[in-house]
């Protein structure tokens, strides 16, 4: 009987435990030994047998491994109570809310600024060069003179009823004396008056946007008065959009 | 020296079977694997699971059975992935694409896999007939592989030379019956 027939050959041989010419030698030893062989054979059933048992446990412990680790999959999402979502989603809207809320106040500020009657009249309100070109009767001329200085001046710090007072004063008195001064100067003088005093009393809050707007229409629709563009732009921005809105 | 040292010396501790070594082994490429098969075997995380379940055993089983030694030749977590590629390409999926950085591993044969299983049923129905003590100490050597001393210890074997007769009389009684 071979000495291969030791079964701690076998095992070595089926778990290639041996050397390179060890097993050369027992390869050779078997190519000859039939009972050898069969022996090798059953015994390799039996070993590839636990080998696999072996895996089995093995892949029943990964599958413990892989349980766990789904489990933690599902404790690391957050779980969110139904009204948890209700009070995330109110208190988000409400966020959104005051966002839009605190942007709609700034814009509608904004545009309140922007179309406001003084911010319009400011930007069609055309400054009188230096006076001192008046002619004519010198004393009722000087003080028409500073009437209409006093007009502006009202004008200027936003004195609007006093303003639209004044030029309604000067205009009374250039249309009553007609030749106080000669007719440029005459007509330079009532058309600013007219117009200044008509800013005047929109700023004051003493006139309709209508019928403001119509008084505008006659100043643009006059192709030789120096207020046309000026009363185009103005009657423009007295109908926007976001006049309405600052409004 | 070897460009895997590190993974040649876990390639050690995995050998032995240790669970712990395992354990750690599953921690660490657990995630990277799942989205590894997700992204490029186009699976979902419950089927990447399974993979990565299937690839672990066949490495243990390449670890174990002396297949895969060192010198590597790639990292070993490359070689899971490349176990994964073959696993996501079954079953006429050849058309998916992986990089190409992976290596290309022989595939497993299903006869092989019938054979591990027919074995395996063989082997749990011979344990059930050799009795009690061949049992629990086959048991011991070969499924829970437990150390020569621990088992000796544990079964009152007297010696070194008692502990080899005991396994070789318990294997014949199990050639016996087959």
């Amino acid at each position: 009987m071979s000495q291969y027939n030791d079964i701690s050959y076998i095992e070595a041989y089926l778990q290639d435990r041996m050397g390179e010419a060890e097993r050369r030698a027992f390869e050779a030893e078997l190519s000859g030994n039939e009972p050898l062989r069969q022996e090798v054979d059953a015994y390799q059933k039996i070993y590839s047998g636990f080998n696999a048992l072996k895996e089995n446990a093995f892949s029943g412990q990964v599958a413990q491994w892989i349980t766990e680790a789904k489990a933690q999959d599902q404790s690391n999402i957050v779980p969110i109570k139904k009204g948890a979502i209700v009070r995330t989603m109110w208190r988000r809207l409400a966020v959104a809310a005051s966002v839009v809320l605190l942007l709609g106040i700034a814009a509608a500020w904004w545009v309140s600024q922007q179309y406001s009657d003084e911010k319009l009249v400011a930007e069609a309100y055309i400054s009188p060069k230096a006076s001192g070109t008046m002619g004519g009767q010198e004393t009722q001329a000087s003080l028409l003179e500073k009437q209409f200085e006093t007009a502006h001046q009202f004008f200027k710090n936003a004195a609007y009823a006093d303003a639209t007072r004044e030029f309604g004063l000067v205009v009374n008195q250039l249309e009553a004396n007609p030749a106080l001064f000669d007719q440029l100067t005459h007509q330079f003088y009532l058309d600013n008056a007219k117009w200044t005093g008509l800013l005047a009393q929109f700023a004051a809050g003493q006139i309709s946007d209508e019928a403001f707007s119509e008084k505008l229409a006659a100043f643009a629709n006059d192709p030789a008065s120096d207020y046309a563009e000026k009363a185009k732009d103005l009657k423009r921005d007295l109908g926007s959009v976001w006049r309405k809105i600052g409004g | 020296m070897s460009k895997y040292r590190q993974d040649e010396e876990r390639l050690n501790e995995l050998k032995t079977g240790n669970h712990r070594a395992w354990k750690r082994f599953f921690d660490e490429n657990s995630e990277a694997f799942l989205l590894f098969t997700m992204k490029y075997g186009q699976t979902d995380r419950e089927q990447a699971y399974g993979i990565f379940q299937e690839a672990l055993v066949i490495l243990h089983r390449n670890c174990t059975g002396g297949k895969l030694v060192p010198p590597l030749r790639s990292s070993l977590q490359t070689y899971l992935f490349a176990i994964g590629k073959n696993l996501c390409r079954r079953g006429g999926k050849n058309h998916l694409q992986f990089p190409e950085n992976l290596p290309d591993l022989p595939e497993n044969p299903f006869e092989l896999d019938d054979e591990r299983r027919h074995n395996a049923a063989l082997v749990k129905s011979l344990l059930g007939r050799i009795g009690d003590k061949c049992r629990e100490f086959l048991t011991l050597v070969f499924l829970e592989e437990m150390p020569q001393v621990d088992i000796m210890q544990q079964m009152e074997i007297p010696s070194d030379e008692a502990f080899r007769k005991r396994k070789f009389d318990c294997l014949k009684k199990m050639r016996t019956l087959l």
